[in-house]
């Protein structure tokens, strides 16, 4: 990655951006050490943020609990894979009334960042439902620590865009990950 | 055996397996020990294993890989394997029916 010439941006980060002013946008900064030490404020956290979200929507439960997997999986992967836990890390939700954009920042080191790279192009180029096979069958051979089917099953079961960004910080040999998934509000009532 | 926390339990007796709650563990790995005794009912139970996750609110993606660890076993044992599940969970109906593709003999039921 240090030799590249830009910044290698995937998904949803290429189209156009959305100069739509969002109804509403909430911001929530957390050091990934306080949720490593009491994991269940990942899932505690993301069903505060669902809820709050799912307010104006016909179908308030249904929502909240698919706001609530996609936030958890994407707030959980900020903890695990954040270089230092002590790195503040951020979730961001912007309600644009058609979409909801959902974006989680983390800083990582070189090697995660390359193989987060290698993954999500795989995700970009695979049919989706073949690669939650795959690595299914990958994760049950091996014990990994990390599923690697979080961002898989968001795209595969609620129809979610993703993108993602890496954006290196040469002093201080980090690099920081932006992750992108795009909900389609019509979508999820029907889901 | 039951096993109870603040955000799950579950429950094998000779019927059946009853998970319920949110389960959202740290690592497929952490998922070991409290589906110890699911592992062992397909060992035992050679004319198939029902487990009823209609009250499983949240499962996070380590989770359903070790649920899908489950369904590999089954097969590798050529036990049968019934899932209930609900149609109001969103995630259940979704990945779920995915989870039929690695075993044949996985049969999966909504109420």
């Amino acid at each position: 990655m240090s030799n590249r010439s830009r910044l290698p941006v995937y998904g949803v980060y290429l189209d156009k951006a959305d100069r739509k002013k969002p109804l509403s946008h909430i911001d929530f900064k957390f050091n990934p050490i306080d949720f490593i030490a009491h994991w269940q404020r990942c899932g505690a956290t993301a069903n505060y943020l669902a809820e709050f979200q799912a307010y104006n929507f016909d179908n308030r439960k249904k929502v909240t609990n698919i706001m609530s997997t996609v936030l958890n999986e994407l707030i959980e992967n900020a903890v695990k894979f954040s270089a230092d836990a002590h790195q503040e890390a951020s979730i961001s939700i912007y309600n644009y009334g058609e979409t909801l954009t959902l974006q989680c920042v983390n800083t990582t080191q070189l090697k995660q960042a390359n193989k987060f790279e290698a993954f999500i192009k795989t995700l970009m180029e695979t049919e989706v439902e073949e690669l939650f096979l795959q690595q299914i069958m990958s994760a049950a051979e091996d014990d990994h620590t990390a599923s690697g089917l979080g961002l898989i099953t968001l795209k595969k079961d609620f129809n979610a865009k993703i993108g993602a960004k890496i954006v290196p910080d040469t002093e201080r040999r980090l690099y920081t990950i932006y992750i992108k998934v795009v909900l389609d509000v019509n979508t999820l009532e029907s889901l | 055996m039951k096993i109870e926390t603040e955000d799950y339990s579950i429950e094998t007796n000779d019927q059946q397996v009853i998970i319920k709650g949110a389960l959202r563990l740290q690592s497929p790995t952490a998922y070991d020990k409290p589906f110890e005794s699911i592992r062992e009912a397909i060992t035992n139970k050679q004319d198939g294993l029902h487990v009823d996750i209609s009250d499983l609110n949240f499962l996070n993606s380590s989770g359903v890989t070790s649920l899908a660890r489950l369904v590999l076993d089954a097969r590798k044992a050529d036990v049968g394997f019934t899932l209930l599940c609900s149609e109001d969970i969103p995630w259940q109906s979704k990945t779920v029916s995915s989870l039929g593709k690695l075993n044949p003999k996985l049969t999966i039921n909504f109420k």
